[in-house]
């Protein structure tokens, strides 16, 4: 159920899982107090497996990445706790520029919106080229060669001509191709794409889609996809992790997830959009809005939202757990078992 | 491109005959100036006034003028002197002193202004940044003075004024030219690369795995020139013209003095030879950079 | 920066950074807002920005010293006992005392109390050509950045032809020859720099006005039927203004300086105008020897243009959200 390409076996050879995320904790200094973004993250990805990470904006999904990417600004961001193992190293505790080696080499990171993700003052031949030259010395002839390739790969027609072309000058699909070229150039083992069709039009949206999973089927990477767009995880995750105030609030199998949610945030997400097989079903947007980082609710976070919220909610903290009647999956709501039975 | 230099040219005629209009068509005769308190005969005004088609409609003295300039030829002044060869003494002084000035501007201000924006809120940030904005308060003839005063006399390092002593008699006089528009570069770079570093596309190239000297040196300090470099070319015109103030302090003899003496003495032709000469410099340095600017920056297109 | 004004050109007096910051002011993303919302939003631009400035300490200072030179412009009494022009030869060239505290100038006038009495020419014409020049330049750019086509042209040609002609050359022309027909009084100073201060001021106008008139907020007040003129003063400006008024505080400062230079080179204020900018010229030949010529009245001066352009600066810092 979790692993449904087939796996190459370079990458899936030992128990040790390809990226792990232990107990992560991401917070920013700012003059009004310290924002807590991440609060205690666990997560596990292998080769060939897809992990969606699912979240309103705020709720430290992207934080996450950027700190899995080694790539937040310090200060004022720091991690206070949290490893972040991969192949059982701990990323986190590697010095500057070995880590700055797994990064692109074994981790490489799709941005939302590739426009300004680009440079805008290079080509994007130049730009996909300079993974080639940088890390792999290669000379500026080969790597714009190696360029044109891979933008013929992730499916950029006349990729030769467009190879000397700026950023502006492409489509947002395009662009977002660019990104992809980029990411993948030298084939690591673990692709993040943090909103990848956000910025994108719905029919594009689902090309990129495609395109990342055609990808990774044949590279066998694993891929965490990063995104608040239920419609993107049906499509192509694997496992879902659903995120709330920088912590975990459920996480389950895809068809699991979306067939009985197990959690209320989960199950205001399902109800807020709009479903076809449940035409006469009324929209039902989630009351409020998401928590100021500055000042967690006490209790449960998402408590000041939820419908079913009593007391307890109100105090105690409630851990991630997984459900007795079913163990693949675990939240964290003290009454799971009474509201989805 | 083209678009862009079309553009300059109802510019550099608006211009050019703004300065004229000023000198020439506002209140105040300028022969009977001439001849001051003096008085003159009918007859030698009269040969004066068609020298110089006094009796013309201003535009078409404009028009007059302007043919000369355009090949070179700034005029007469009213004592028959070609004003090319006033001139062709003292714009290699102001050129020297600008140029100086500039050089002071492009090393200290981009080397302060890149410190301070690699570390924002340190030590040498609050330094850059405290110094520029005193810099840019003190106005240029007092800080010429004090120059003057304290590095020229009192620690005798340099030539106090006047250009017997060769280049260096140049050095003090640049320093203090170049200190205003030097602090503004700092305080651009600073900001600029600040925000540059802030960039959605800086964080890519972290991510891609650049080493931090890359990703600042290759990825943010091209973009963050831009506006430096801009702001550098307007610049260099800009301390031709502004040179007045301290070439009045530190007694060079420049264009500016020349304005100077030239309207004290009532030289009509004189102030707008020469001051045509500096907008067109000033001019061309703007029209140098703007052309300069859609090389830097692939998405600006002129067309 | 694309087009017919170029926004990164700049005048050799003012601040570069703010010219090329225009974009960064941006009157936020337009969102789903309803025609009133704008008003809403600014006014919590302007309560953040004062909740920020009211926390530094900088902004105090320069409100405390600017407050002392407007005081000190309107009732110079306050400050000194003395009479500025009653001045005695045999008192000429004093160095600092108990009774002088900034020493005599050459007249033997006391120049604690001349440097009192001259707050109020550089207060009046920092004020005076930057009221001038916001004027002309909000107008100006209103109409070129919300009419655009053939007005925008003919404004920006206008714009650019002045803008070509260095402030201090243009100044010192138009000053001259101004001076048979005018008395060379605060007013005629004033309006000749004014004439030159304007331009980078309208660029400003007109493309944060650019920027702003694609808010939703204006197509809804247009939606809802308002004239072009309810729209620009009641929608636009009021979105538009924080660059503006960033700028205007600091051009305060710089035509302090500007009127200081003019006065210095002889063809601003004359005596018996009392003017910073005069008392340092009349001590020309005698700073080596008499030094306190000129660092008084340098250092007055020099501080007040600092006051103006920091607090421009803060502002800056507390209006641009981007920078938070």
């Amino acid at each position: 159920m979790t692993v449904t390409e087939p796996v190459p076996e370079t990458i899936a050879a030992s128990d040790v899982p390809l990226l792990e995320v232990v107990d992560l904790h991401v917070g920013f200094r700012t003059d009004a107090g310290t924002v807590n973004a991440v609060n205690g993250l666990n997560y596990k990805v292998d080769g060939g497996e897809t992990l969606a990470i699912l979240g309103e904006s705020g709720s430290g999904k992207s934080v996450n990445a950027q700190a899995v990417m080694g790539i937040i600004d310090s200060p004022p961001g720091f991690i206070p706790k949290g490893e972040v193992l991969y192949r059982g190293t701990d990323l986190l505790k590697l010095p500057d520029d070995e880590r700055r080696r797994i990064r692109g080499n074994e981790i490489a990171m799709v941005f939302q919106d590739a426009l300004t993700a680009l440079n805008p003052v290079f080509n994007v031949g130049w730009q996909i080229g300079e993974m080639f030259r940088q890390h792999k010395g290669m000379s500026k002839k080969k790597a714009t060669a190696k360029a044109v390739e891979l933008m013929d790969r992730v499916g950029i027609p006349g990729a030769a001509d467009r190879v000397h072309a700026y950023p502006h000058e492409l489509s947002g699909g395009m662009r977002q191709r660019i990104m992809i070229a980029m990411a993948i150039a030298l084939d690591p083992d673990v692709l993040i794409a943090d909103e990848p069709t956000t910025a994108l039009d719905v029919t594009v949206q689902a090309q990129i889609m495609d395109l990342l999973a055609e990808l990774q089927a044949d590279t066998g990477m694993g891929l965490i996809l990063i995104t608040h767009d239920l419609g993107v995880v049906a499509e192509v995750a694997d496992r879902v992790v659903v995120m709330y105030a920088g912590r975990e609030v459920e996480k389950a199998p895809i068809d699991e997830l979306f067939a009985a949610p197990r959690h209320p945030y989960t199950e205001g997400l399902m109800q807020s959009i709009p479903r076809p097989d449940q035409v006469t079903r009324r929209l039902d947007p989630i009351r409020g809005a998401p928590p100021d980082l500055l000042r967690i609710p006490p209790g449960c976070a998402f408590h000041p939202r939820c419908p079913y919220a009593k007391d307890r909610c109100r105090t105690e903290t409630p851990a991630l757990r997984t459900i007795s009647t079913d163990p693949l999956r675990s939240t964290a709501c003290h009454f799971a078992e009474e509201l989805y039975s | 491109m083209i678009r862009r230099t079309l553009q300059f040219i109802p510019v550099f005629f608006g211009a050019t005959f703004l300065i004229f209009a000023m000198v020439f068509a506002l209140p105040g005769d300028p022969i009977r100036a001439l001849a001051g308190e003096r008085p003159q005969s009918e007859s030698v005004n009269q040969a004066l006034r068609a020298e110089y088609n006094l009796d013309d409609p201003l535009i078409v003295q404009y028009g007059k003028y302007i043919g000369g300039v355009l090949q070179g030829d700034f005029g007469t002044d009213f004592r028959g002197r070609d004003v090319n060869e006033i001139m062709k003494d003292r714009i290699p002084r102001t050129a020297k002193l600008a140029l100086l000035a500039f050089g002071f501007e492009i090393v200290l201000g981009l080397s302060a202004g890149v410190l301070a924006g690699l570390r924002q809120k340190g030590f040498a940030d609050s330094l850059v940044l405290i110094t520029t904005l005193t810099v840019i308060s003190i106005p240029i003839f007092v800080l010429g003075y004090m120059a003057q005063i304290y590095l020229g006399l009192e620690l005798g390092w340099f030539p106090v004024a006047g250009i017997q002593q060769g280049w260096k008699s140049y050095l003090l006089p640049a320093m203090v030219l170049g200190s205003v528009s030097l602090a503004y570069v700092a305080r651009l770079t600073r900001a600029s690369l600040a925000e540059n570093l802030r960039a959605d596309y800086v964080r890519t190239a972290t991510a891609k795995g650049l080493s931090r000297r890359r990703v600042v040196g290759v990825h943010t300090l091209r973009n963050s020139m831009i506006p430096v470099i801009t702001y550098l070319g307007v610049d260099l015109g800009a301390l031709m013209g502004g040179a007045i103030v301290t070439e009045s302090v530190f007694n060079i003899p420049g264009l500016g003095g020349l304005v100077f003496d030239s309207i004290v003495r009532q030289e009509g032709t004189v102030v707008v030879g020469v001051t045509t000469f500096l907008v067109i410099i000033y001019m061309l340095t703007n029209l140098m950079v703007d052309l300069l600017y859609a090389v830097l920056d692939p998405r600006i297109r002129y067309d | 920066m694309t087009d017919t004004f170029d926004s990164a050109g700049l005048t050799e007096t003012a601040d570069p950074a703010d010219a090329m910051r225009v974009e960064a002011y941006g009157p936020g993303e337009p969102g789903g807002l309803g025609p009133d919302d704008d008003k809403v939003r600014n006014a919590s631009l302007w309560s953040d920005a004062w909740i920020q400035c009211r926390r530094r300490p900088l902004f105090w200072v320069c409100l405390f010293i600017i407050a002392v030179l407007v005081t000190a412009a309107v009732f110079p009494g306050l400050f000194t006992s003395k009479d500025p022009r009653e001045c005695s030869l045999r008192n000429s060239l004093l160095t600092p005392s108990s009774e002088h505290w900034f020493g005599t100038d050459l007249q033997g006038c006391d120049y604690y109390a001349r440097t009192v009495y001259g707050a109020r020419v550089s207060i009046s014409v920092g004020l005076l050509v930057t009221f001038i020049a916001t004027f002309v330049a909000i107008v100006g750019g209103s109409i070129a950045g919300f009419y655009g086509g053939i007005s925008d042209s003919i404004i920006g040609r206008i714009t650019d032809i002045w803008f070509a002609i260095p402030t201090v050359l243009g100044g010192i022309v138009l000053l001259t020859v101004l001076e048979d027909r005018f008395d060379r009084n605060v007013i005629t100073v004033s309006v000749v720099l004014a004439v030159f201060a304007w331009t980078t001021m309208l660029r400003l106008v007109r493309s944060s006005v650019l920027a702003v008139k694609e808010a939703d907020f204006v197509d809804a007040a247009r939606a809802l039927g308002a004239s072009n003129f309810r729209i620009i003063t009641r929608h636009i400006l009021p979105n538009a203004i924080t660059p503006v008024i960033v700028y205007a505080t600091i051009t305060v400062g710089v035509i302090i300086a500007a009127e200081a230079t003019f006065s210095f080179l002889g063809v601003g204020l004359r005596l018996p105008s009392i003017s910073w900018g005069l008392m340092i010229a009349g001590a020309d030949d005698r700073i080596r020897t008499f030094p306190h010529l000129l660092l008084f009245p340098g250092a007055v001066l020099s501080i007040t243009v600092f006051a103006f352009i920091l607090l421009g600066d803060v502002l800056r810092d507390a209006l641009d959200p981007k920078l938070r």
